[in-house]
């Protein structure tokens, strides 16, 4: 069963790209696919290079050839076949599909395209170096516009956004305690700085789990505020994270004491579609569980926490409800953003690291 | 250094030309600019002497004919001038786009035919 083609959709290990950057790209389409991106593929339409107008001459060329094209690779993604290819491929498909179309253009499709084009420029020997400059110039770019722009400074766009276009509660209610344009200009000062903070921290290895934990609680709070993943923007960047993360090379080890754990090892064994976990039941100390990885040993609560965020069935659990609870509340949104709320800022405060049981070499 | 590793540096290295280039031109296109300027505006496409409604001026742009606009609005009035550029030239429009940037006093752009 783990051999089959089923079985390789849901495996991630063994394959020219690191797993998490597997894992990302697969996720990066399935994403692309529930926000409609193959049905939006159409013929050149008011292109970036007027030259594509040519595909014009024979209406659908372009269209199918790029939606054909897309099937194709997206299934030999997924199953696990020339994998690089098929994420470079895909991320031109997606640039090509922008680029084709002025009117189609927006920034969350773009660093989808983006993401999957550097995956497929990765290798398995190496950190995804190229992800990790990509999200570092996306914040970065982000940030200079902003800076460069005076209507940041004294809080005019923020005050137009939240104020005039969203009439968002929160900034209603918390702007009248202040006099005019004060919380605009704070928030305005916060958004640039945090993007050039976030765009710095990305670049140097030391400071990058601390980026990334800032990036998430940061668009966290900003949904928070304002209800709004901007397109599919917070998705995609969840996604691109999963890049970041130091996956753990060859198998990773759980000690458990004998006849205990049984629901875990349970629930694992429908999970680890890559058979990457070893269990040995012969513990002997304080602990409940020991996991061991090539990089060190972590204990009990953490042992837990690194198991499951070594899961990939974890991830895309993760995004298959995000989008059922989308389809099943689509018609109650309040309902739908306070679960949403739950689950994101349940999932910050369990990962989220504590200062105690460093791991041990 | 592999291959593939320049290549993907060559292809970030594109993305910092580009958000260079954005420094020089109105538009923001491909040069991470998501969600810093927020405007409103209306399209107004005249043909013939008949001021199309907004679901007309929606199907000729394939985009929204007015509301609120996050990236610039020079993005769109690019793709508006593009088409009439091209496929509406023999419609001889005329095109008028109101809009107001970030609260700022309102603005309007004409295309003549």
């Amino acid at each position: 069963m783990r051999s089959s083609p089923l079985g390789r959709l849901l495996q991630f290990e063994g394959t020219a790209m690191l797993p998490n950057v597997l894992l990302m790209s697969k996720l990066m389409v399935l994403l692309l696919l529930a926000y409609h991106f193959f049905f939006k593929i159409e013929d050149p339409f008011i292109p970036f290079f007027q030259f594509l107008d040519v595909f014009n001459q024979a209406p659908g060329l372009f269209k199918w050839g790029l939606r054909i094209l897309f099937g194709i690779f997206a299934t030999t993604l997924f199953l696990n076949i020339w994998v690089r290819t098929s994420a470079l491929i895909l991320g031109a498909i997606v640039i090509l599909g922008l680029v084709a179309s002025k009117p189609l253009f927006n920034n969350h499709t773009f660093i989808c395209g983006c993401a999957l084009i550097l995956a497929g420029l990765s290798n398995r020997t190496q950190p995804p170096l190229l992800l990790i400059y990509q999200l570092a110039l996306v914040y970065l770019g982000a940030s200079l516009n902003k800076f460069l722009d005076p209507d940041w400074w004294d809080g005019s766009f923020m005050h137009t956004w939240l104020f005039e276009a969203r009439e968002n509660p929160f900034y209603l209610t918390v702007s009248q305690w202040f006099p005019e344009r004060y919380f605009a200009i704070f928030l305005s000062w916060i958004a640039m700085s945090s993007e050039l903070i976030l765009g710095v921290l990305f670049i140097f290895k030391r400071t990058r789990n601390i980026g990334v934990w800032i990036a998430i609680i940061f668009h966290t709070i900003l949904f928070t505020m304002t209800a709004f993943k901007f397109g599919h923007f917070f998705q995609s960047l969840a996604i691109l994270l999963i890049a970041f993360l130091n996956w753990p090379k060859g198998a990773v080890i759980v000690q458990f004491k004998s006849g205990s754990l049984k629901l875990l090892r349970l629930i694992f064994s429908w999970l680890d579609w890559d058979q990457k976990i070893k269990w040995e039941g012969n513990l002997s100390s304080n602990n409940w569980m020991v996991l061991k990885t090539k990089d060190g040993q972590q204990t009990n609560h953490k042992a837990l926490k690194d198991l499951i965020l070594y899961t990939p069935l974890f991830y895309i659990s993760l995004l298959g409800l995000d989008m059922l609870l989308y389809l099943i509340f689509y018609y109650e949104r309040t309902l739908l953003f306070i679960l949403n709320l739950i689950i994101y800022w349940g999932l910050i405060f369990y990962f989220f690291p504590s200062l105690k049981n460093q791991p041990s070499k | 250094m592999t291959t593939r590793f320049k290549v993907g540096l060559l292809f970030l290295a594109i993305q910092v030309g580009l958000i260079v280039y954005a420094r020089f031109i109105p538009e923001r296109f491909f040069c991470w600019a998501p969600y810093d300027i927020h405007s409103k505006y209306e399209i107004q496409t005249t043909i013939n002497g008949k001021l199309l409604s907004s679901t007309e001026a929606e199907q000729r742009y394939n985009y929204k004919s007015k509301g609120w606009e996050q990236r610039s609005i020079y993005n769109i009035i690019s793709l508006v001038a593009q088409y009439e550029r091209t496929y509406g030239a023999n419609d001889n429009a005329q095109v008028e786009i109101i809009f107001a940037v970030n609260g700022n006093p309102e603005e309007k752009w004409t295309l003549k035919p």
